[in-house]
Parts: structure tokens; C-alpha cells; sequence
């Protein structure tokens, strides 16, 4: 932090290269591969909202996939009764505000009743574990809202892709909306890292007592963040939703909740970049594994993850980039050092 | 001798900025706090003593609304501010520095001045607050350091520098001289006074009768959780029942 201008450090060059080879990317591979990486890039906005809450604020949740499930479900049902493809980006936005209202809504009532910690972990789980025990239950005829069948486990599906009057995204065009949405969220949680309220979500992440003893209405930040968080969730619910054009229980249940805090964590959880990438690397690595026929794809994964965690708290992605930064940047800059003797100077001089 | 001239060179009004009327704070069956009624006058430079357990971080805990108290009310410049939330009472005007560092230890110096700055100040002019704080603080050289890097008594003075840039009329400081040898002690001393001078109301809590001896008008002296002798430090000293439950003969 401490600085309002683009700085030179691995971070901020791995994210410009991020964003050219993803803007480059479908000129070299098939459609397949390019819708491939589209899931991925969906996903990555269920992960950024975690990184935002949990890394920038301190808030601790399980309750991501419950706001993933609940923005698919109410872009479904939404754009489906109302059967007209020009307003799928009507019900893309409304479904973004749905969640993060539902968001704000939960946040209120936890951080206004002084619910913290582990206990917010809890309660979002609990969230989604009765969200997906729910949706799981509404297979029958009388599960209907409008006109469309909540499906139970089949969940729904013929989800209408997004359109802009007669034009539809779909293939590449699907990915560069994809991309443009991705460039504009990670732009966006970037500045808000050195903008006024990041300083103070980080600073309640720190020390939340202390940070209202400078006048910060705590409760009012925590909810308002995880309120972002939620829309967040809720855009990449939509976006998985028309992705696939379905969305079932499965995709917002306990195991759905759990990937995204295993990766932040991997990946590092307060810096955005470090999520982006690793969720990406990730779901890339999972489809490989998967479509090689190898059995063991998810053990592998879990086995790294695991090792990553344990060996390097900080976040595997975090470590590279402090570790290149060393290596490279501060030779570049020089950077003064403090020395032990100095940082224990003893301030005898008078003040006048 | 220059602490006695500067002793009388401020201006104490005799407007009451805080007031507790029968404060008190009950853990289960303990009376942590028992009835206290406290006055601090406007431009005071004001110091609770006391043995260990005597309720005096209770009391600023109160003041500043991390506990609700069980009895009792804290008048702040006339105003009722019991229900306040810690926030508000920030806003206005009321701050404090921990009895432990309340800095964030893994954030660099600049980025703690500027949680602490950007609330009360501009965003254009908070750059020159910090570096005016960092400087009478003479820690403006470690600015990009990380916190926990710093030594006890750097902390210690980068939480004042917090504390001030909440723009306070009333300044908490609850051991501010802890843990420090004689010159930093010295040092904080003369800051202390220089911020009274500045018309900042101070109330700190300290167990060196030496630091208390240099800078504080008035002594309030707290045992069991209730107000025991209150009055200069000469009067204090000189009360028999004050030395022989906290300042000894020796």
C-alpha cells in the first residue's frame, strides 16, 4: 500500500501480463478451450469475493456459494418468466443487486449484533447447508415460481444466455464479456486496496476494536463489504448460470462452499491477484487431470493444497511475488534499510 | 524546576470537560469499578494512580465505551455520552492510547498513520498530518517500516501520534511511559506537557511516581475499584493512608 500510483512490483506486472494473454488467448486455442477458460473466469468471481471480505476485511465465510446459488436461481427464474432475451441484461444486473441486498440484509444483522469471527463462518455455513438441503427438496410439480420448476437435485435448466438486443454472447464473444467484466471487478478491487475504505476494511481486518476507537463505524464497513461480497458471489452464479444455461443444488453445496476458501487461502488471501491466478491455475490443472482419466485428479489436488497450507501460510502466490520482489524489484529501487541500531535509537532530545 | 514553570504556565479552565457521577463496573461479583465520581477540567493534565486491580484501565475502558458500565453516567464537554457507541464518542473528540499497543503491528508506520488520519483529515492534507505527527514523534524516519519492527517504545509513541490524529480535546493515555528507560521516559514527559501546552485535555494512568511527579497538575488515586485521595502531587504524597496502600516508604 502507501501509494496512489501503479508501483513496479511482481505483482502489478503479473497482472498486466494476466490480462493481455487472456485477451489474446482465443487467437491461439480452439472454442473449446476458449469456452473451458469461460467457466474458469466465472469462477473466479465466487473467489474474489471471498478475497475481498476474508483477505481485505477479517470476515471469515462459508456463505459465498450460498450467494453464488442464490444469483444463478434468481437470474433463471427471473429471465425465464419473463421469456424475453433482450432483458437478460436486466436480470443480470437485478440479480447482482438481489444477492448483494440479501448479503446486506445477513451482514446487518450479524455485524450490527455483534457477531464475529468463527461465528460468522458458522452461520454462513449453516446458510448454505439449509440452501442447498432446500433447493435439493423441490423436485415436485408444486415447486414453481411463474412458470418455472425449481427441479430439486436436477436444479434448472435452459437458462437463457446473456443478449444485447438480437445479439447473443455466446463462444468468444461470451469470454470477452467475461474478460471486460473480470478487468473492470479486478480494476475496481484493486483501487479499492489504497482507497480510504479499503485502508479502513484492512485495518478492521487487523484490529477491529481498535479501529472503532478511531471513529470508524465498524459494523457499517463489515456490512457494506460483505454486501459487495455477495453481489459479487451472485455475478458469478449468473454468469456460471448462462455459462452452462443450468444451475443445480450441487453447484452452491457444501463442497462448492469449501473450494473457494481453500483456494483464497492457497492462493493468498489478501492480495486479489494472487486469487485470480491461482483459482484460474487451479480449474485449469482439475480439468486436465480429469479429462487425462486420472482417477486420483481430486487427491492430487487436495494433497497440494493441503502441503501449500501448511508450508506457506501466507499463500503460495504471495510467496512468489514477495520472493521475486526481492530478488529483482528491491535491487531496483534500493530501497534504504533501517538498521537495528537506529530503530532503537533512544529519542532523548528535547522538543521544542 | 522547568517542570514546575511548566506546570503554571497552563491554562486550566474551570469548565469541566468530562465528568463521572458514580461510575461503576461489576464483573459477576466483583466491583471492578465502585462508585466513582471524577471530575477533569478543561486544559487539565490529570493522573490516576493506583495498585494493580484498582479499575483505572476499567474506568478509561468506560470513558471511551468498550464496556458499558453497570452504574453510573460519563458526561463528555456537558453531554451524556453513557449510550454512545466507542465511534461516536471518537468523533467527538475523545481518544486513547492502550495500556498495550493498540498499533497494527503488521501494516508499515504510514499505513498506520493513515487509518488513524484519514477519518479527521482531508485527503489532500493528510499526507502533511502524518508527516507532522511522524515528526513530533521523531519517528519519521521509520515511515515504511513494518510496525512490529519497531521497538516498545517507538509503538508506544506511534500510538500517541495515532491517538492525536483523531484531532482529540481529551487525550487517554493509559501507561504511556511503560516499558521505557529514563531518556524515552524523559522524552515522553516533555511531549506530554508539550501537548498539554497545546490545549489538549490529558488523562493517563502511570506507575512511575517519577513521570507522574514531572508533568501531572492533579492526582486522582484509585484502590479497590473506588476514588481513595484526589489532589496535587505534593498533597498526595504527603497523605499517610496514599503511602502506605500504594507508594510505600521506601
Amino acid at each position: 500500500m502507501n501509494t496512489s500510483k501503479i508501483k513496479l512490483n511482481t505483482e502489478n506486472i503479473v497482472g498486466i501480463v494476466m490480462f493481455i494473454g487472456l485477451f489474446v488467448y482465443p487467437l491461439f486455442v480452439s472454442s473449446y478451450q476458449v469456452l473451458n477458460l469461460s467457466y474458469f473466469l466465472s469462477m473466479v468471481f465466487l473467489s474474489m469475493s471471498l478475497a475481498l471480505i476474508w483477505g481485505f476485511c477479517g470476515i471469515f465465510s462459508f456463505g459465498q456459494a450460498a450467494f453464488f446459488g442464490i444469483g444463478g436461481y434468481f437470474y433463471a427464474i427471473l429471465t425465464m418468466n419473463i421469456g424475453i432475451s433482450a432483458f437478460t441484461p436486466v436480470g443480470l444486473i437485478v440479480g447482482v443487486l438481489v444477492g448483494a441486498a440479501i448479503a446486506w440484509v445477513l451482514g446487518y444483522f450479524m455485524f450490527y449484533g455483534g457477531v464475529n469471527d468463527v461465528f460468522v463462518g458458522l452461520i454462513t455455513l449453516c446458510l448454505t447447508v439449509v440452501l442447498e438441503t432446500f433447493m435439493g427438496q423441490t423436485a415436485g410439480s408444486e415447486w414453481k415460481i411463474g412458470e418455472i420448476g425449481l427441479g430439486g437435485f436436477n436444479g434448472i435448466d435452459g437458462i437463457p444466455t446473456i443478449s444485447f438486443g438480437s445479439f447473443m454472447l455466446t463462444g468468444i464473444n461470451f469470454y470477452y464479456f467475461i474478460l471486460f467484466i473480470l478487468l473492470v471487478v479486478y480494476v475496481g478491487l484493486r483501487y479499492l486496496g489504497i482507497s480510504k475504505f479499503g485502508y479502513t476494511a484492512i485495518a478492521i481486518r487487523e484490529n477491529r476494536e481498535r479501529t472503532k476507537l478511531f471513529g470508524y463505524n465498524v459494523p457499517k464497513y463489515q456490512t457494506t463489504i460483505f454486501a459487495i461480497g455477495g453481489g459479487l458471489a451472485s455475478l458469478s452464479g449468473i454468469l456460471y448460470a448462462t455459462w452452462g444455461s443450468y444451475i443445480t443444488p450441487s453447484s452452491f453445496g457444501l463442497t462448492a462452499a469449501t473450494l473457494p476458501v481453500v483456494l483464497v487461502a492457497a492462493a493468498g488471501r489478501k492480495n486479489i491477484t494472487a486469487s485470480v491466478i491461482f483459482t484460474i491455475a487451479y480449474y485449469w490443472f482439475s480439468q486436465s487431470l480429469s479429462a487425462s482419466g486420472s482417477e486420483y485428479a481430486l487427491v492430487i489436488l487436495g494433497l497440494g493444497l493441503v502441503l501449500v497450507i501448511l508450508f506457506v501460510p501466507e499463500g503460495i502466490v504471495v510467496a512468489l511475488f514477495k520472493w521475486i520482489d526481492q530478488l529483482v524489484f528491491s535491487r531496483i529501487r534500493k530501497k534504504p534499510t533501517i538498521k537495528l541500531k537506529e530503530k532503537e535509537k533512544v529519542h532523548g532530545h528535547s522538543i521544542n | 524546576m522547568d517542570t514546575v514553570l511548566t506546570r503554571s504556565a497552563n491554562k486550566v479552565s474551570v469548565k469541566s470537560i468530562l465528568e463521572l457521577k458514580n461510575l461503576g463496573k461489576y464483573f459477576g461479583g466483583i466491583r471492578a469499578v465502585d462508585g466513582v465520581d471524577l471530575s477533569i477540567r478543561e486544559g487539565e493534565l490529570h493522573c490516576l494512580i493506583g495498585p494493580n486491580g484498582a479499575g483505572k484501565s476499567t474506568i478509561f475502558k468506560m470513558i471511551m465505551g468498550v464496556y458499558e458500565p453497570s452504574v453510573g453516567s460519563v458526561y463528555f464537554e456537558g453531554k451524556d455520552i453513557t449510550k454512545k457507541k466507542n465511534w461516536e464518542r471518537a468523533d467527538m473528540g475523545l481518544s486513547i492510547k492502550m495500556q498495550i499497543p493498540g498499533v497494527f503491528g503488521e501494516l508499515s508506520v504510514y499505513d498506520n498513520m493513515r487509518i488513524a488520519t484519514q477519518k479527521h483529515t482531508k485527503l489532500a492534507k493528510m499526507d502533511e498530518e502524518i508527516t507532522k505527527l511522524l515528526d513530533l514523534m521523531d519517528v519519521r524516519h521509520l515511515k515504511n517500516e513494518i510496525v512490529n519492527n519497531l521497538s516498545h517504545g517507538q509503538q508506544q509513541w506511534l500510538e500517541i501520534a495515532m491517538s492525536l490524529a483523531c484531532k482529540p480535546r481529551l487525550l487517554l493515555l493509559d501507561e504511556p511511559a511503560a516499558g521505557m528507560g529514563p531518556e524515552e521516559t524523559e522524552f515522553t514527559a516533555q511531549l506530554v506537557r508539550k501537548l498539554n501546552k497545546e490545549g489538549i485535555t490529558i488523562l493517563f494512568i502511570d506507575h512511575d511516581m517519577d513521570f507522574v511527579r514531572q508533568i501531572a497538575q492533579k492526582v486522582t488515586v484509585l484502590h479497590f475499584g473506588q476514588k481513595f485521595a484526589e489532589g496535587t502531587i505534593s498533597e498526595i504524597e504527603s497523605n499517610e493512608e496514599v503511602v502506605q496502600i500504594y507508594l510505600g516508604n521506601g
